[in-house]
């Protein structure tokens, strides 16, 4: 079996909390990430679904390198980058790209978009010259659909599909063979959010990218991706190819997650599980197996011990310490 | 003339060609085109819409919350038949405070930070007419004293009654009232809710919260505003559910404001589609989903991402959203309409009827085909 | 169309330029930028409309000669004529005044910039430091240092960039505090580019714009500084034509001859006023605009 492009092994990332009185010695954290681990395949996407706390968008940034895990792995290529310093660090780290979810906000207000797109070229010295970093990026912003004048123009010229697109042609621009999208389209119109989602769809054919494609929407996660994950609480919950889990999900808290999606078809009847109660916080992490608070199956041993990622067949991975036979949760007349 | 087929008698809500327009510096922007549209009594309509397609602005329209640069140039808003736009202020306010109930994406900006849900509450409870808060102390065992508005029959004597109510009394009526709708909106553990401050509860409590705020006005319209857009998927399904209960027991007419198809489909019995500051296709949910007309309703229904559908299937609509300083003319969709003809950049098509209860503003569908 | 190599430095000049165009619809404002441009000629071509001999030329038999029509503000102790030399005087105060906030403003921001980008332990003493700087008043300040720097117009020039520098420093490090946050910055780290050029390139000229207009109000008060303590002995030898020595010179006469000190002290008060109109219409017209 040929080696993951990018593994994640029991990634921790804890943020301290200032809390307590001033003589309080306990130290809370918020565990944002709390023992995450996936397998990214080379050339495919890997949707990492979750809800609000669930971790997913911190992930993305420690694999990318904005935050230092408090603890765990990150192999890219079978190397540690989390161990990497200086100029190795650099090389490994422009490999890896990211697309943010904020098209307003990811680019430099008072800098033109061939400036944005030739200084990582000029800085890593991937472009020898201005020239040729002009020419590259001329043929990025083709790539990504818009055109050659665009790079004389400033981003609050440009709505925020077109934002998008020259954040992709960004993240573009360091050669990367896996780019971390992070919410891609949340921002955006249902009608661009279709376009963006082609682009990059279009994109990883031809330039043979890897995604890691992080969303809260399932439908969006559906349509994209090849492998799922999904988190909670900073956890991962289960990991199966794309139609495994959305046809039989294991995981009382994937199924939930699936079963809860309004469907835009009123003629299906739906029989919505509902969970109960809110998801806590990531300072007070319920003991045992967190999801243990919201599940309809919980018993005393799951508020006991944690369960492992374990898995049940080949690449199908759960957290739970029963096997629990859930129907599915997509009524059967839905669209094949 | 645009007009959508209606039963004068059951139309609680009748919008009839509002055009609105913003003044800024940048130009006129002519959110508002011409909107037309009834909410029925009894009925969930749904009004669907990309951002920036004026919903939200409808909304403000018919509660009268429009900042001081909108100018209503056109049109009608009548409320159980009564013209919203030439009306007092206090009179617009009467109406915001007993008749038409608004919530919101956003609870943290809605609710006071600093004042706990059971004083946010009690001052809605407290708007509430003299004459309600007299029958509510009547149903309750608030006090002896009030035996005496079990006999009055006429409003007047009722109001003499309630204001014998003293402020201890109001305030013990306006509590159980709290209690009351927090209990219809499935919140647990009321009493200790009404203690608490709003950043003590989550986001789908807060949203809960403000649906019983307005459930305690007894409106008999009820304008949600995407009020599930920012919630988690399982939060979201909660309060779908909520709102589904309350449907049919509670809630009076409402118009739910949504981008999300999926809402529509589960909660609506009537959708209405804008773009663009128009009403561009009126049908029943069923109808709608089925037998889409208008090519921006077909356009957006084949752009959503569904569960089992391939990403080739997914279609989006090419362009972008008009500006709407300089919209164009005749039908503002045709820039991206794939059946565009000349007629649609000339003349604005009328909202007309096509099949039963079903309207279409398209010149695909008008007399004349090309 | 001719496209012009463009950097982020200069999307800021073309907003100067806009910025320009709507200073000149207010009209207390445009009465002093006016002023403030007139300022600014005569200190360029000051010698060139007067002979710098004026100041040299010393002639007793012209002693304390009010304001006639041969010499408009009257002659000095020396016989100079006065108008004559208070126009190559602008020259000398407008140029110490402009060393004085750029060199305090280049300093100041470099350090704020850093001090609030890097933060930790560096960011602590700088703040600290500046603590000290604004515990002394600024005149208090510049005395002292001038007074240990010795006299000399360059010293006097150090001795009030020393007490310039901390305002800036803490303006900017406020601004790149919030800027830092910004999600941009985040796709510059991620995309490996190191955080010095992020600072000079991208946080800079993003969070210039409050200190640039701090800078322009600051012209009217650092002249008066600088006359005031060049009045007080610091700075300049006796004949160099400059306005605050000129009013020491006039001290001496102030019941004879008050036109000695009326006319420099008015044209120091003019040209502070004049900036001063300026700078609050710069920042009239770039403050709703900043929150972009």
């Amino acid at each position: 079996m040929t080696q993951p492009i990018l593994e994640v092994k029991d990634l921790r990332k804890w943020f301290p909390v200032e809390g307590g009185g001033l003589f309080s010695k306990q130290k809370r954290f918020v565990k944002a990430v709390d023992g995450v681990n996936l397998e990214i395949k080379e050339g495919e996407t890997f949707g990492l679904v979750g809800e609000s706390g669930s971790g997913k968008t911190t992930v993305g940034r420690c694999i990318i390198g904005l935050l230092t895990p408090t603890s765990g792995q990150i192999l890219f290529r079978g190397q540690d980058i989390t161990k990497l310093k200086d100029d190795s660090a650099t090389r490994a780290g422009t490999k890896l790209g990211i697309v943010f979810q904020d098209p307003y906000a990811s680019l430099d207000p008072r800098q033109i978009i061939k400036s944005a797109l030739t200084e990582p070229m000029t800085y890593h010295k991937i472009a020898a010259t201005e020239e040729e970093a002009l020419a590259k990026a001329k043929r990025l912003i083709e790539l990504v659909g818009l055109n050659e004048d665009h790079l004389y123009r400033f981003p609050h010229e440009f709505s925020g599909g077109q934002r998008q697109r020259i954040a992709v042609a960004r993240a573009l621009t360091t050669n990367p063979e896996l780019i971390v999208l992070d919410e891609p389209t949340s921002f955006l119109d249902v009608s661009v959010q279709a376009q963006i989602l082609h682009l990059l769809a279009d994109l990883q054919k031809e330039l043979k990218l890897t995604y890691l494609f992080i969303s809260h929407n399932l439908s969006v996660i559906e349509n994209m991706s090849d492998h799922v994950g999904v988190m909670y609480l900073g956890a991962t919950m289960e990991t199966a190819d794309k139609k495994t889990i959305y046809r039989r999900p294991e995981h009382p808290y994937t199924h939930a997650l699936i079963s809860a999606l309004p469907i835009p078809n009123p003629s299906l009847k739906k029989n919505h599980e509902l969970l109960s109660g809110d998801i806590p916080s990531p300072v007070d992490i319920p003991s045992g197996c967190r999801f243990r608070t919201r599940c309809p199956y919980a018993t005393d041993y799951c508020a006991q011990k944690e369960p492992l990622l374990t898995a049940r067949e080949q690449s199908h991975e759960v957290s739970c310490h029963y096997n629990l036979s859930l129907s599915s949760p997509i009524p059967l007349t839905q669209t094949a | 003339m645009a007009s959508e087929p209606h039963n004068t008698s059951e139309a609680l809500l009748q919008v009839t060609n509002v055009r609105l327009d913003f003044h800024t510096y940048a130009g006129e922007v002519k959110a508002l085109d011409g909107v037309t549209f009834t909410v029925r009594e009894g009925e969930v309509l749904g009004l669907v819409g990309e951002s920036g397609c004026g919903k939200s602005v409808t909304a403000s329209a018919i509660v009268g919350l429009l900042p001081e640069n909108a100018h209503v140039s056109e049109g009608e808003i009548l409320l159980e038949g009564q013209n919203l736009r030439n009306i007092s202020h206090k009179e617009m306010r009467d109406i915001r405070a007993h008749k038409v109930a608004m919530v919101f994406q956003d609870p943290t900006t809605f609710l006071n930070p600093v004042l706990t849900i059971g004083k946010q509450l009690e001052e809605v409870v407290l708007l509430t007419t003299p004459e309600r808060l007299a029958e509510i102390a009547a149903a309750t065992k608030a006090s002896k004293d009030l035996k005496g508005e079990e006999s009055a029959k006429t409003t007047e004597e009722k109001t003499q009654a309630s204001s014998k109510l003293s402020r201890f009394e109001r305030k013990k009526v306006a509590r159980a009232l709290s209690v009351d709708v927090l209990n219809q909106v499935r919140l647990p553990d009321p009493d200790r809710i009404l203690r608490q401050y709003p950043h003590e509860l989550s986001g789908g409590m807060r949203q809960r919260c403000m649906i019983a705020m307005a459930l305690a006005r007894n409106p008999i319209l009820f304008i949600a505003d995407e009020i599930t857009t920012a919630l988690d998927v399982t939060v979201q399904a909660q309060i779908l559910e909520l709102l589904r209960e309350l449907k049919h027991k509670v809630l009076g007419s409402t118009l739910l404001i949504t981008h999300d198809l999926g809402v529509v489909a589960e909660l609506c019995d009537r959708v209405a589609v804008m773009y663009a500051g128009n009403i561009v296709e009126i049908a029943e949910v069923n109808e709608l989903f089925a037998n889409p007309l208008h090519p921006y309703t077909q356009g957006l229904m084949r752009a959503v991402p569904i569960i089992g559908r391939p990403l080739a299937g997914l279609e989006p609509i090419q362009g972008s959203v008009p500006d709407l300083i300089h919209p164009p003319a005749g039908c503002r969709f045709h820039p991206r309409c794939p059946f565009a003809f000349e007629k649609c950049k000339i003349e604005k098509p009328p909202l007309i009827q096509r099949g039963e209860g079903h309207s279409v503003a398209c010149h695909l569908y008008g007399e004349k085909k090309p | 169309m001719m496209t012009k190599r463009r950097s982020s430095w200069s999307a800021f000049t073309a907003e100067l330029k806009f910025a320009g165009h709507l200073l000149t619809q207010n009209k207390l404002v445009l009465a002093g930028t006016i002023m403030a441009v007139a300022v600014l000629l005569l200190a360029m071509l000051g010698p060139i409309i007067v002979s710098p001999s004026a100041a040299t030329n010393i002639d007793t038999s012209q002693r304390l000669i009010p304001p006639s029509f041969q010499h408009w503000f009257g002659t000095d102790d020396y016989g100079r004529d006065l108008f004559k030399v208070i126009i190559l005087s602008i020259r000398l105060d407008v140029s110490a005044m402009l060393e004085i906030v750029l060199a305090g403003l280049f300093i100041g921001s470099l350090l704020g910039a850093f001090s609030g980008f890097i933060g930790g332990k560096l960011d602590e003493g700088l703040m600290r430091i500046t603590d000290i700087f604004f515990s002394i008043p600024s005149m208090i300040l510049a005395l002292a240092v001038a007074a240990a720097l010795g006299t000399g117009i360059n010293n006097l020039i150090l001795a009030i960039v020393v007490v310039q520098w901390p305002g800036y420093t803490r303006i900017l490090r406020g601004q790149v505090l919030a800027e830092k946050e910004r999600l941009y910055v985040d796709a510059l780290r991620a995309l490996k580019i190191r955080r010095f050029r992020i600072i000079i390139w991208h946080i800079i000229p993003n969070t210039i714009y409050p200190v640039l207009v701090q800078a322009t109000l600051d012209f009217g008060q650092v002249i008066l500084t600088f006359a005031g303590l060049s009045f007080l002995g610091f700075g300049v030898s006796a004949l160099v034509p400059e306005l605050g020595r000129l009013i020491t010179a006039g001290e001496l006469y102030i019941f004879q001859a008050p036109w000695l000190i009326a006319f420099p002290g008015l044209t120091i008060l003019g040209i502070s006023l004049a900036f001063n109109l300026m700078g609050d219409g710069i920042r009239d017209i770039l403050d709703p605009r900043l929150r972009r």
